[in-house]
């Protein structure tokens, strides 16, 4: 049964499903209504197809003009519906229309083509919202379905459907090599063609350069990673991994910003101790702001710095940011301005007037600053105040209730809290924000970093010590900084199926790994594979130094290699079966082929003996002695002489006829 | 036998090829302006889909061999069916093979296809291997085949293999056997020796078997019987007709008087007559059967053109 024109029944669905997976993903991107409209138009076509219904041919001008003017309609409703700016997801719903009307209105060959195409360019769409592992595996299976849709229709009916798609995955798995080459080594331009779509691609998660006291709580159970980090040499201990981000310096008594210090210059960071290299893989969260080890000495030349060292990128991080840094745990940070001096001393004026007092008493009684930190350590580490990820809402002044009432808060309130006690006694401070702790993934040798570990600390700035960090969270919950939020959340919500130690955990957990680190190396090889990347994997192969050009002819030359060895499977003969004589003539027939002497079906092998001695003298009598001994080992009652044909075969070499 | 070697088989995108090749180009661009790395990956991946197909593509046809056409004579009219027996070095099944007879247009360096004479063989089935050609005939005389094409967009459709069959088949086109007029009774014949012709109606002995003797003359009792093949000879009691060019006079035109005597020659053979034809300087003589037939029809298809 035909479809209409020469494309049938069956080929028609195989064009359907595959546009149809490859819209699939889409659905919930598109404005509602365009997926029904499209499973309409399939439906439609389908049904059609089967002869239930009436399809818009010419012939039934009412029905097709009809269409028509539906058509005209839907594209005027996309260009409204996305006020005629053509961007990632005004592509997408056009083409989705496109091809729903296509696979309408299909009728020549040529339409199918134009069908399928039209589906494999959908399968690029998708990429542009996600390039996961699963994604990635999931369109390759609807690439392997258009494909053998093109197959299904070149192929003869008589050629099963799984015949076809076994064909469609044998081209498709043939075509790797090809891939694999081309992704290697295609010289990769640097930066956009033209402009960048908008900034709507990447939901900001994560960190933020304000703090208000409860904000923090909802990053403490989000497994989302922020980032990975893969250190060259050694690991430091799990106590010093701090990942400092934005430092905050004003507060209005409940909110926490950066203010408008100033940042430029460098900040004079004096190591001590040893340095750890590292390389450092940054989830997009639409920021400019960048993540290190604190504290960091030496970085990328993209990779700017504060005098408070905060690190920043050029431009807000849209896509996986890579970048090496280098930074001693152990080091002094002297450097205070006046500016910063006073900024790191300022109160809201009139807030938190119990604090304030607090802070007067024990600025009276110690003899230094040294002892009012430890005053104030010692208060958080004694008994009313808990550390939770679930603490009181704060509706009066913030601090003074944390402080005196409710007592039970996480990092930030205790950041807060204590920056706070130290401005009140003339002690400088100031918030800073970041990461602490990670997850180190022993599969493939990195640290993953979750929002969960998102963490708030304090620095003071002490005479003749510099800036010095405390971090009051850990006075209070010493597990938080030694075991990572993670478990502590665990603990907290009493899972009793994964308890932390128990062996269900465990497989849960390093299945867990595994799957991250394979979507590390996902990111590492697949999705970063930046010009940088491509000049280091050169240079490791030995190929350094080559430009545009060199790469285009190594990818020529190679791309050849692979054609040829590819050529060499497709064409090889299958072994023929049968016994070693029947083998060694076969071998002399596919010889005589080749000079363009083919042995009819219906010859015997005398009668094709005579036929090539009568065609090229020269192989005459080779061939005769050939088909004798062949004939005398197949057919004669003591069969000899086996060795003597193999001989034969083998030194006849039948060139090229000579006239 | 012609054998498609790698030589001689020629690939090019076709017009869907060239189609794809843009929709990679487009994929492309989008790569690099988004930095899209699986967006590159889709679009080696088709890069790599254009390698494999022209290799599939191009084995589809390389190493099949031409062994031979056959065409059996047919009458203007009806269409002529070449058979192209096909043998396989590799034994491999072939796919959608298109066959095209190409014309060489007039005065220009280059083929055409032509619109008749094309056959479609969705897979080779090797044996026979053999695919037909049909070609409709409208003037008697030599049929040649031509320039043929053998050619394949399979498995992707995306490009076309071809390749040109060294041949030199024809086909003889005997006159349409069509006339009005009623059959001259030409019993005397031009040598008047009508007295001693084979005929159909009586017994007249048994003489050994010549190939082309029809087989309705065959003495099968004595074949039977283990003897050698002998062929009845019969002794006509009307003897021998003459088909006659004159006698076709009154039709004025020389293909009419060609049809006339083609016709008369079938109503004489299926009849088992003996006859004999009789043309301005030629002149067959009387006998009958499938091997007269057939000299008498091929001598009126080769009759020389007005």
């Amino acid at each position: 049964m035909t479809a209409g024109g020469g494309i049938t029944v069956r080929e028609l669905w195989w064009a359907a499903a595959g546009v149809a997976l490859a819209l699939a993903p889409h659905v919930t991107r598109l404005p509602p209504l365009l997926p029904l409209i499209f499973v309409a138009l399939l439906a439609w076509r389908l049904l059609g197809a089967h002869g239930k219904v009436r399809l818009p041919d010419r012939e039934h001008r009412l029905l097709w003009l009809a269409t028509q003017v539906g058509a005209v309609a839907l594209f005027v409703a996309i260009y409204a519906r996305y006020q005629g700016e053509l961007g990632r997801d005004a592509g997408v719903a056009l083409l989705c229309g496109l091809i729903g009307l296509k696979l309408l209105e299909m009728k020549e060959p040529r339409d199918f083509y134009v069908a399928c195409f039209l589906a494999y360019f959908l399968v690029v769409t998708n990429f542009f919202y996600s390039q996961s592992i699963p994604t990635a595996f999931y369109l390759l299976g609807v690439t392997v379905l258009v494909t053998t849709a093109l197959v299904r229709f070149n192929s003869p009916a008589a050629l099963g459907d799984l015949a076809c798609l076994r064909l469609g995955a044998r081209l498709v798995a043939e075509s790797v090599p090809v891939m694999v080459l081309c992704f290697v080594l295609f010289p990769r331009l640097p930066g956009p063609l033209w402009g960048m779509p908008g900034a709507d691609d990447s939901a900001v998660t994560g960190l933020s350069d304000q703090m208000e006291i409860g904000r923090i709580a909802h990053l403490g159970t989000s497994d989302e990673i922020a980032f990975r980090v893969a250190f060259e040499g050694e690991r430091p201990r799990a106590r010093d991994l701090y990942w400092r981000g934005p430092v905050l310096w004003n507060t209005d008594g409940r909110r926490w910003e950066a203010g408008s210090i100033a940042r430029e210059g460098a900040a004079a960071v004096i190591p001590r101790g040893p340095r750890y290299r590292y390389e450092v893989l940054l989830e997009p969260h639409g920021e400019r702001w960048l993540l290190g080890l604190d504290a960091v000495t030496a970085g990328d030349a993209s990779v700017r710095s504060s005098r408070a060292l905060e690190l920043s990128a050029r431009q807000p991080v849209r896509r996986r940011a890579r970048y090496t840094l280098e930074s001693a745990t152990e080091y002094s940070l002297p450097d205070i301005t006046p500016e910063e001096r006073q900024a790191a001393l300022a109160l809201p004026p009139g807030a938190h007037p119990r604090t304030r007092e607090l802070a007067a008493r024990w600025r009276a009684a110690a003899a230094n600053d040294r002892e009012v930190i430890k005053r104030a350590l010692a208060r958080f580490a004694a008994a009313p105040y808990t550390y939770t990820l679930t603490p009181p809402l704060l509706d009066g002044d913030p601090i003074d209730q944390f402080l005196f009432d409710t007592e039970q808060g996480f990092c930030e309130h205790y950041a807060a809290a204590f920056v706070v006690l130290m401005r009140a006694s003339g002690i400088p401070a100031r918030v800073v924000t970041g990461y602490q702790g990670g997850e180190y993934n022993g599969v493939s040798d990195y640290m993953l970093v979750r929002q969960r570990d998102a963490h708030a600390w304090a620095e003071v700035h002490l005479p003749g010590e510099g800036w010095i960090r405390i971090d009051p969270t850990a006075a209070v919950a010493p597990e938080r900084v030694s075991l990572g939020i993670g478990d502590l959340a665990r603990r907290e919500s009493a899972l009793p199926m994964l308890d932390g130690d128990s062996p269900a955990y465990e497989v849960w957990r390093s299945a867990r790994q595994l799957w991250d680190a394979a979507n590390y190396e996902w990111s590492q090889w697949v999705l970063g594979y930046t010009p940088q990347r491509q000049r280091d994997l050169l240079a490791r192969l030995g190929l350094d130094d080559m430009g545009a050009a060199e790469l285009a002819l190594a990818l020529t030359g190679a791309l050849g290699l692979a054609m040829g060895g590819l050529a060499v499977l497709l064409l090889r003969r299958r072994p023929t079966p049968g016994t070693p004589a029947v083998r060694a003539y076969a071998a002399f027939c596919a010889r005589l082929a080749r000079v363009g002497l083919v042995r009819a079906p219906h010859e015997g092998p005398l009668e094709f003996a005579e036929r090539v001695a009568a065609t090229r003298a020269d192989l005459g009598v080779a061939a005769r002695e050939i088909a004798r001994l062949y004939t005398l080992l197949r057919y004669a009652d003591a069969p000899a002489g086996l060795e003597a044909l193999r001989q034969h075969v083998q030194s006849f070499r039948p060139g090229p006829p000579s006239s | 036998m012609d054998l498609l070697d790698r030589k001689r088989v020629y690939i090019f995108p076709s017009r869907a090829g060239a189609m794809f090749l843009g929709v990679i180009g487009l994929m492309l661009i989008g790569a690099i302006n988004y930095d899209n790395a699986l967006a590159y990956i889709l679009a080696f991946l088709l890069v790599g889909l254009v390698f494999t197909a022209m290799l599939h593509t191009w084995r589809n046809l390389a190493g099949l061999a031409l062994a031979e056409v056959e065409v059996e004579p047919v009458f203007a009219g009806a269409p002529a069916r070449f058979k192209f027996r096909f043998v396989d070095g590799d034994q491999r099944p072939r796919h959608a093979l298109r066959l095209r007879r190409l014309l060489k247009r007039r005065g220009a360096g280059w083929w055409r296809p032509l619109v008749d004479g094309t056959a479609e063989c969705a897979t080779l089935e090797l044996p026979p291997g053999q695919v037909v050609m049909q070609v409709l005939t409208t003037r008697r005389g030599w049929l040649s085949l031509g320039r043929v094409e053998l050619s394949s967009r399979y498995p992707l459709g995306i490009l076309r293999a071809w390749a040109y069959l060294r041949q030199d088949a024809r086909c003889l086109v005997y006159p349409a056997p069509t006339g009005a007029l009623p059959l001259a009774s030409g019993r005397a014949g031009a040598g008047g020796e009508g007295a001693d012709g084979a005929g159909v109606d009586d017994f007249a002995g048994l003489r050994p078997y010549v190939a082309g003797d029809s087989l309705r003359s065959v003495h099968w009792k004595a074949a039977a019987r283990g003897e050698a093949l002998l062929v009845k000879q019969l002794r006509g009691g009307g003897g021998t007709r003459w088909l006659r060019w004159q006698d076709t006079a009154t039709l004025g035109d020389v293909e009419a008087q060609l049809s006339q005597l083609a016709q008369w020659i079938l109503m004489l053979d299926a009849s088992g007559e003996r006859y004999g034809v009789e043309l301005p300087h030629l002149v067959l003589e009387p006998d009958a059967g499938p091997v007269q037939r057939a000299r008498a029809l091929r001598a009126l298809a080769l009759w020389p053109r007005a």
